[in-house]
């Protein structure tokens, strides 16, 4: 085989077996530490998957999410968009692919992972540390966990509407 | 102080209460006529007279309306001292300060709010209690 195919070929992604190896490693991870080093885990490594794939410059909330978007499609991560009251935004994840790499029995420290890669993009674009990001879970979640909310705020608004405290 | 019946039977019929006191066995009093109004001199009232046979009704009575208004209500009726009062301050709230115009920023605003600004402002949400 000749040098430039064979490195075409070691190029390609290798997915086939990818989500089934992700969720048999879920399985173990699960049963070998606790959720909340899980789910630190989780963030480190959006976080490193968002360095991966920059934003680039953006001017308002508009542009950040229509960038962070477009991230999201190419990624294969499903779609995202952003809202805002002034108090809080809020970014909701459709076709989130967790329940397919994770199983649809993942538990909650798998939104970290996305918890990790927003937090890397605002945090390059200047967010103050003490502001955070966290799924948000909801009475009515949607079918099979495909859409996912994150709410980004003040981490004191945060904990009180977790029922935390400050 | 002890009370006698013939006591607690005028103090009853004093008050108009229908059936009153009575003893065991005694027929219930008959019912006090309405008393008709004297007629007040219209040219004192400002109104004009009632038709002749005209029965005048005495002022209702809503339990249930006056128990709704507050005394805050009461006193910002017409007339209250306290209506200007309030007058005032409706007016100054809706003219606004710089942080009043922020928080009546629309979603669509807020989302063309450089970014700076934003986080700046989410900053600020969380020291408000």
């Amino acid at each position: 085989m000749n040098p430039g195919t064979l490195d075409y070929l070691s190029g390609l992604p290798r997915d086939r077996g990818a989500a089934e190896t992700l969720r048999a490693l879920c399985a173990v991870l699960r049963d070998f530490g606790d959720s909340e080093q899980l789910h630190s885990l989780a963030v480190q490594t959006g976080r490193t998957l968002a360095r991966q794939r920059p934003l680039g410059e953006c001017r308002d909330l508009q542009s950040f999410a229509q960038a962070a978007d477009e991230q999201f499609r190419a990624a294969g991560w499903g779609t995202l968009q952003a809202a805002t009251d002034g108090a809080a935004v809020d970014f909701r994840h459709d076709a989130a692919p967790l329940a397919a790499w994770f199983g649809a029995d993942h538990g909650d420290w798998c939104y970290g992972l996305f918890e990790g890669v927003l937090a890397e993009w605002l945090e390059t674009m200047g967010a103050d540390e003490a502001l955070e990001i966290q799924r948000v879970a909801e009475a009515s979640e949607d079918d099979a966990g495909l859409t996912a909310r994150y709410r980004f705020a003040h981490r004191a608004k945060l904990r009180a509407a977790s029922g935390g405290g400050a | 102080m002890s009370h006698s019946r013939e006591d607690i039977r005028n103090l009853f019929q004093s008050q108009g209460l229908s059936g009153g006191y009575r003893e065991f066995g005694e027929r219930p009093a008959p019912p006090r006529r309405e008393q008709p109004a004297a007629p007040k001199d219209p040219v004192a009232t400002g109104a004009s007279p009632a038709p002749a046979g005209t029965k005048r009704r005495a002022p209702q009575l809503d339990l249930v309306r006056d128990a709704q208004r507050s005394p805050a209500a009461e006193a910002a009726t017409p007339g209250s001292p306290l209506a200007s009062l309030f007058e005032h301050l409706a007016a100054a709230g809706k003219a606004g300060t710089g942080d009043q115009g922020k928080e009546e920023q629309t979603p669509e605003q807020l989302m063309q709010l450089p970014l700076q600004a934003l986080f700046a402002r989410l900053v600020e949400q969380g020291s408000r209690r």
